[in-house]
């Protein structure tokens, strides 16, 4: 039981960290240069009709009485009302927000799989030559933009050897699962890159590490096969760390695809926050803001939970 | 040996990684292709149209609302225009401009002696998307939409967008189901020309769509009669639209448009270079070489606009007159279009571009000259060095802002530059300017002469400028749009433009030259000498 009084607690402290993220969003777009009202109508509006609007939207509030609104209406309102959109916001982020997760779980994925594979590969191999070269792409890797990682796919896979899509989610004919997945590649392996390379040293470290630890010495002085030692009792060791790590990464990527998306023109929430964030559209931000901590703090605790159970030694 | 297994995939996959980079390095040779057709903005032409098919367009920004009264940017409404008809329009065939002005919803339209009411008669058979009738009672109801508080369907946000137009109205009337009349205040020869415009105008929108859904709604559900009907919208994505087989014109050749809305450009041009789109605007000048190399077609056009900086005249230095004029002189504007744009820019002397319908290739306000626009600052009381202020900007225009500031400096002027987002930028240009503001940078214009009246009142005015105390320009901008004398009235407006040139109301600075793009197969699409153009004449090639 007392796992779950654990999980409950840890449901618990969400809740004000929540409250943080949400009154610094809130300011942090109050204190922001330029106003979305003026944005919009001062070529064509009286100042009263300015003023008329943004008492609509309920701008004219004292500040802390328009976070109030705010935080009632993402209860009760979707979200309160997008100034741009004339939509609630919620409406609007709900679409793109499950793009997003697709997105994120590609590169998740790239970066689980060939995380892990290359981290092992490198492990085994300590000190030869395919750890050094693998640790040098690492390392060069780490430092690469995705950016122009990702339009460096696009000119090979897309432009020169007509593999794949350069963008979007589906073909102008398209649909399908096929259709996706093949969209889906490039963004996937651009997003999960960095994490990929993380999560690579890491299992790495791990695996140099369990190696040379006393128990697998003892083993090995026993005369254990080496496929059985790595099997079973180094990877038992390391696992926790590299969910740890992945679990980590998953929070990293929800928040560092929007790069990816807009390389890719992903429809995710990316593009729409960066316009929200452009044309100051406060409760899109805000909503946008807040859903992605409440993913982030979701997928710790996930993690959270997952390590513990791997690893008896966490239990209490 | 399993090691060295594993050791050889390993390698395998390196050398595979260093391949790929080998061939993007390889990469930069060009196929030589044969060049598309640039010239006279008309493109792949020849061979018998096809019916059928769609087309896939690459926009660069995210349109507004597809609401015929609240529409902006032109991206907006290249998309809009598929669905809303006004009752007259630009000829999107013709290249050379100014376009001429065609029948749509309206068939015919006449003017009373005294220039002040305009009778149009509709068109009949006409039907929105929904079925509902396009009669003179639906030319009603979008004039009360924009105009009148008492309708229950008043929409204050349109009617701030068209007041510039439609301020003067004094009677919208429903003369019998095909006639529709406009009463003005003041005779207003140009009216027909503006019904033909993109924004704040008065496009045709079904009043049975917001009767239904309220003006918040309608777009949501965009209805209106034009060749194309709305099937979705995922806003950050794309817009689909589709053919009306009830259209009442010639009905168009392309089955399907879809708008994808693709802001990187890099990635909108991959995905040009990779098929998947069919037609991309807002073409990067460095990037027509490498299209027309691989056999895509750029037409290129000016459309009517003009890139223009106004002053911030509350900022005391700019109420005089000469410091005005020392700044206009103070810049090469043919410099300007060569080293900020590359040659793709044409240097302006006046606030009506080509294209214009009063655009005049002689008008000229200042020539370039040092010199004089040293001497002038130091009667204004402006010695060097003495006179300072700040350019705001878009971050966009960046580039020419800091341009400007290193250029200023040989007349002996200092110039801060402050980039903002656009609506930063627009907050503080027209909003709430700092006292030592003094240039701000926009573009826009059209083909309608009363543009002029237009830019004074939406950007010079604005930003402090009192027309009362300049008398002769403001009676000559009055007596051309409120002139009852159609042979004259592009004459006045060159003279209002002449009188706005000699107070140095602003400094009209380049034309810039667009690109669009187009796959190899694309045939039919014209640039026309506006902002926008007609897809209906578009269609696929094999």
């Amino acid at each position: 039981m007392g796992t779950l009084r654990h999980i409950l607690r840890r449901l618990l402290t969400m809740v004000p960290v929540l409250l943080v993220v949400s009154v610094l969003t809130f300011l942090i777009g109050r204190l922001a240069p330029g106003d979305p009202i003026e944005a919009q109508f001062a070529r064509d509006h009286t100042p009263e009709q300015i003023a008329a609007i943004r008492a609509s939207y309920g701008l004219d509030l004292p500040w802390w009485q328009q976070y109030l609104k705010w935080v009632r209406e993402l209860f009760t309102a979707g979200g309160g009302m997008s100034i741009a959109q004339h939509r609630p916001v919620f409406e609007i982020l709900g679409p793109n927000f499950v793009n997003t997760l697709i997105l994120t779980a590609a590169g998740v994925l790239v970066c689980a799989v060939f995380g892990v594979l290359i981290g092992v590969l490198a492990g085994i191999g300590h000190r030869r030559p395919l750890d050094r070269l693998t640790m040098l792409l690492v390392q060069v890797g780490g430092n690469l933009s995705v950016y122009w990682f990702g339009l460096v796919l696009i000119w090979i896979f897309s432009l020169r050897l007509g593999w794949l899509p350069t963008s979007g989610m589906y073909s102008r004919n398209g649909g399908g699962l096929g259709d996706l997945l093949a969209h889906l590649v490039l963004p996937g392996v651009s997003a999960g890159l960095i994490s990929m390379l993380v999560l690579a040293r890491f299992a790495r470290l791990g695996i140099i590490q369990e190696s040379s630890s006393d128990h697998v010495r003892t083993f090995t002085s026993q005369g254990v096969p080496r496929r059985i030692l790595l099997g079973k009792h180094i990877a038992r060791n390391v696992l926790p760390t590299v969910v740890n790590i992945i679990g980590l990464e998953i929070a990293t990527l929800i928040t560092g695809v929007f790069f990816v998306e807009h390389v890719f023109n992903w429809p995710g929430i990316g593009t729409q926050l960066v316009n929200a964030v452009l044309g100051k559209d406060y409760a899109l931000i805000q909503g946008g803001v807040v859903l992605v901590a409440l993913c982030y703090l979701v997928v710790n605790l996930l993690t959270d939970i997952a390590v513990d159970a791997l690893n008896p030694r966490l239990r209490r | 040996m399993r090691s060295g297994n594993r050791h050889r995939t390993a390698v395998a996959g390196v050398i595979l990684l260093l391949g790929a980079l080998l061939l993007t390095a390889c990469g930069g040779g060009t196929s030589a292709a044969g060049a598309g057709d640039r010239a006279g903005g008309s493109a792949g032409s020849g061979g018998a149209p096809r019916t059928g098919g769609g087309l896939v367009v690459g926009l660069y920004l995210e349109p507004l609302a597809l609401d015929p009264h609240r529409q902006g940017y032109w991206e907006t409404y290249r998309v809009s225009s598929n669905i809303f008809e006004g009752l007259v329009k630009e000829d999107l065939s013709d290249t050379a401009g100014p376009t001429k002005l065609l029948p749509a919803l309206a068939t015919d339209w006449s003017v009373s002696k005294d220039g002040r009411t305009w009778t149009f008669t509709l068109r009949q058979g006409v039907r929105f998307h929904d079925g509902s009738p396009f009669d003179a009672e639906a030319v009603h109801k979008n004039v009360r939409r924009v105009t009148d508080p008492g309708y229950e369907f008043y929409d204050e946000t349109s009617a701030a967008r068209l007041k510039n137009w439609l301020g003067d109205l004094e009677e919208g009337r429903v003369v019998d189901e095909h006639t529709y009349e406009f009463r003005f205040a003041r005779p207003f020869l140009g009216f027909p020309r503006i019904l033909a415009q993109s924004m704040s105008t008065l496009t045709v929108g079904n009043p049975a769509t917001w009767e239904r859904y309220g003006n918040d709604g309608f777009a949501e559900h965009p209805s209106g009669t034009g060749p194309y009907t709305f099937v979705s919208r995922t806003v950050g994505d794309r817009i689909v639209l589709r053919r009306n087989p009830d259209y009442w014109g010639d009905p168009p050749y392309l089955d399907e448009l879809v708008f994808r809305i693709i802001p990187n450009h890099q990635t909108r041009l991959a995905a040009l270079l990779n098929g998947e789109v069919d037609l991309i605007s807002y073409v990067q000048p460095d990037d027509v070489a490498t299209l027309e190399s691989r056999g895509f077609q750029v037409p290129e056009g000016h459309g009517a606009a003009l890139l223009y900086f106004t002053f911030n005249a509350r900022n005391k230095a700019f109420q005089d007159r000469r410091v005005r004029q020392a700044i206009i002189q103070g810049i090469d504007r043919e410099r300007l279009a060569r080293e900020v744009y590359n040659g793709h820019a044409v240097a302006l002397g006046s606030l009506l571009p080509p294209g214009n319908e009063a655009y005049d290739p002689q008008a000229r306000d200042f020539p370039y000259d040092p010199e004089a626009a040293k001497s002038l600052l130091r009667q204004a009381g402006y010695g060097p060095g003495a006179l300072g202020f700040t350019i705001v900007a878009d971050v966009a225009n960046q580039n020419l802002a800091e341009w400007l500031q290193s250029h200023l400096k040989g007349i002996g002027v200092n110039v801060e530059v402050v980039t903002l987002d656009r609506p930063s930028y627009v907050a503080r240009a027209f909003g709430r300017p700092e006292p030592e503001d003094g240039l701000s940078i926009d573009e826009y214009g059209g083909s309608y002469a009363e543009w002029l009246q237009q830019v004074i009142n939406t950007n010079v005015v604005p930003k402090g400028f009192d027309l009362d105390a300049h008398p002769d320009l403001r009676k000559a901008v009055e007596k051309a749009r409120y002139t009852a004398d159609a042979d004259r009235r592009i004459e006045l407006w060159r003279k209002a433009d002449e009188q706005a040139r000699k107070e140095a109301i602003a400094i009209p600075a380049v034309s810039l030259t667009r690109y669009y793009a187009l796959g190899p197969n694309v045939r039919g699409f014209v640039f026309p000498a506006t902002n926008w153009y007609d897809l209906t004449k578009v269609w696929l090639a094999d």
